[in-house]
């Protein structure tokens, strides 16, 4: 069973959130502009307001391995997170890159988006580019950060492999009731984009704990022969 | 007739070096196959292109003979460009160069040579003349006692100023002037309410930021019954870090209580339907609404690249301007009787003063140079004169110039912080 006392930081999905979520992940980027607006949701401690897009939580089964899970309706994911979180008082809280050695505030979040709202997929592997983009975003902001500190924390982000998962339980888009195992109603995809993206389907009595599915000491899940389902 | 193909190209600037028609610059490297260099600390704009200049006439002999790559470039924001670039694009192209320029945009600067210009449009059609009146005054100090800049009268008429009355004062050869605009009319500000004024000062106090800036919204709201969240922007003038916290903080009042979205123009080059634009100093060319509301969280003082950025903010819109200070009784008190003499007189009367009472031409230019640079360049070179190691410059500036001054720096403070920790840190 997973503990309560594991979870780091419980909210609502707002709209910055929502524009993302609510279609299908397919990139690093959407990603990456992801966790960052949830930094920057977490940073304004507003974490009462519901937006009514659903709900997420941080939380960590075990030491350095934080995960964000998204509520939807009909659909929860969950990727790495790859920030510490933590409180320092009722109504606000800390986020660190620990690896960058670097304290986020909401300038340094919005640097952030300026940079990545900047570059296609494409570019972000091209590190030229990308040198540039930090020095014109900080130009752009007048900034006291320094440059070796926002250009940690964006490859950083780059570099990280999120390990996205997402469970549907009720997907009518896409389904055929002709070929009803290409695309069951109730499945999990495993990675966000289409070159690596695979699917296991789900029986439609099998209901899942995404957090269980993550929890290094919970039960494992088995896969059955497909003739089962049949 | 030339030997190039029709076409028109767009393009920025610089470019990247993987796209060669992404801008002016990496275009003629690729096409003279010139060596390409991209932005770095000691790589500015006006340095590639001297050296682009230098490897063509290594390579061609003379810049005469450069083959051309254009018959004529068209040059739009002409004022943030420097010589060494005309002269680029000058030696590639047949027949000739148009530039376009705002030479007012920079209020503070020097006046703009002008005698080769062909055609000058003096006239304002985005912004009511009263609005630009008073935005030049509040840029330029002519409120107040010591002036940014003043200017000799034929510059004041090529700003497009009427003068009105020039009445000599006191025995001194100073005058009072009395200038004024023509008024400019906009077909889509007819149907306005008549409820908007064309510009308002608000002190706020402590924590009514954000209650304050609310409430100009909701007059917004009122007086105009069909407005939309796009009709209004929101420029921050030099935010520090707490103003981009404020900034996320408003956004989320103004989506739960009008259920607007917000667009940040300094995250974002993206326009969104039916969101309220936010943006800082960087982001304020081109941008034109018919609400802008100005909101100034740090004490302005003499600060030229402020001021300028205040005038600029002031005059993007077409309806109505709202400045908003914080914590500025006097100042605000200053400015509203100017604000007030505008609006009932429809013209500015100032006084001019005498030299001890100008910021200085050198001043200006010294300022907006040393404002262009970041902390870190700053730092930089004051660590490259002081011949600091490499490995004793992170803990200096991140726990001596950062911790001590946060964003309130200027380079004779980060000077004395460094001087001071590295003798400390060097004497026995």
């Amino acid at each position: 069973m997973i503990n309560e006392q594991e979870r780091i930081f419980a909210g609502f999905i707002d709209y910055d959130m929502q524009r993302i979520l609510k279609n299908k992940i397919n990139n690093k980027l959407d990603v990456i502009k992801l966790i960052l607006y949830t930094v920057r949701y977490i940073l304004i401690g507003h974490a009462d307001m519901d937006y009514g897009h659903g709900s997420f939580e941080i939380s960590s089964p075990k030491k350095d391995r934080r995960r964000i899970y998204f509520y939807q309706q009909s659909k929860e994911s969950t990727i790495t997170y790859p920030y510490r979180v933590k409180p320092i008082s009722q109504h606000e809280w800390t986020v660190s890159d620990s690896f960058a050695r670097v304290s986020l505030d909401s300038k340094t979040i919005s640097i952030l988006l300026s940079i990545f709202n900047e570059i296609s997929d494409d570019m972000t592997y091209n590190l030229e580019d990308l040198n540039y983009k930090v020095n014109d975003s900080l130009i752009n902001f007048d900034s006291l950060e320094s440059k070796h500190d926002i250009s940690i924390v964006t490859y950083h982000l780059l570099a990280r492999d999120y390990g996205y998962i997402r469970y549907d339980y009720c997907d009518s888009q896409g389904y055929l009731e002709e070929k009803p195992h290409v695309h069951p109603r109730k499945h999990l995809d495993f990675n966000y984009n289409d070159l690596s993206i695979f699917k296991i389907g789900l029986h439609e009595n099998k209901n899942i704990v995404l957090k269980e599915l993550i929890d290094p000491n919970a039960d494992c899940l088995y896969l059955s022969n497909f003739e089962d389902f049949k | 007739m030339s030997k190039i193909k029709y076409w028109i190209l767009m393009m920025r600037g610089w470019g990247s070096r993987y796209d060669s028609n992404s801008g002016v610059y990496t275009y003629i490297c690729n096409e003279l196959g010139l060596s390409f260099y991209n932005y770095s600390e000691n790589n500015n704009f006006d340095d590639v292109c001297s050296m682009a200049l230098t490897e063509m006439e290594s390579i061609f002999g003379s810049l005469d003979n450069i083959p051309k790559l254009f018959d004529y470039i068209l040059i739009d924001e002409s004022q943030d460009f420097s010589e060494s670039f005309f002269k680029l694009c000058e030696v590639v192209t047949y027949e000739s160069i148009i530039m376009a320029g705002d030479t007012f945009q920079t209020i503070v600067g020097e006046v703009p040579e002008v005698i080769s210009t062909d055609y000058v449009l003096n006239r304002c059609y985005r912004t009511d003349n009263r609005t630009l009146m008073f935005s030049h005054a509040v840029g330029l100090g002519l409120f107040e006692d010591t002036k940014i800049n003043w200017f000799k009268d034929e510059e004041w008429e090529l700003f497009g100023y009427r003068i009105l009355k020039k009445e000599k004062k006191d025995e001194v050869n100073l005058h009072q002037y009395t200038f004024t605009r023509e008024p400019i009319h906009r077909i889509e500000t007819n149907s306005v309410g008549n409820k908007n004024k064309f510009a308002e000062i608000i002190n706020s106090f402590n924590d009514s930021l954000m209650d304050d800036i609310i409430k100009v919204i909701d007059e917004i709201r009122t007086n105009n019954s069909t407005v939309e969240a796009r009709d209004i922007g929101i420029i921050f003038i030099q935010p520090n870090k707490f103003t981009y916290n404020f900034i996320d903080r408003l956004s989320v009042e103004i989506n739960i209580k009008y259920k607007w979205n917000t667009i940040k123009g300094y995250e974002t080059k993206d326009t969104e339907a039916n969101s309220l634009f936010i943006t800082n100093d960087y982001n304020i060319k081109g941008l034109e609404f018919p609400f802008i509301i100005c909101v100034l969280t740090n004490r302005i003082t003499n600060n030229v690249k402020a001021r300028n950025t205040l005038y600029m903010g002031m005059t993007r819109s077409f309806i109505s301007s709202i400045l908003i200070l914080k914590n500025e009784e006097s100042l605000a008190e200053t400015w509203e009787k100017g604000l007030e003499q505008i609006s009932s007189t429809n013209s500015l009367i100032v006084d001019e003063p005498d030299s001890d009472h100008i910021i200085g031409e050198i001043t200006i230019i010294q300022s907006l140079e040393s404002d262009n640079r970041t902390l870190d360049k700053v730092c930089d070179e004051i660590f490259d004169n002081l011949f600091i190691p490499i490995n004793k410059q992170a803990n200096l500036k991140q726990q001596a110039v950062i911790a001590l001054l946060g964003d309130d720096w200027t380079e004779e403070k980060v000077s004395n912080i460094i001087q001071i920790n590295w003798k400390m840190m060097t004497d026995d």
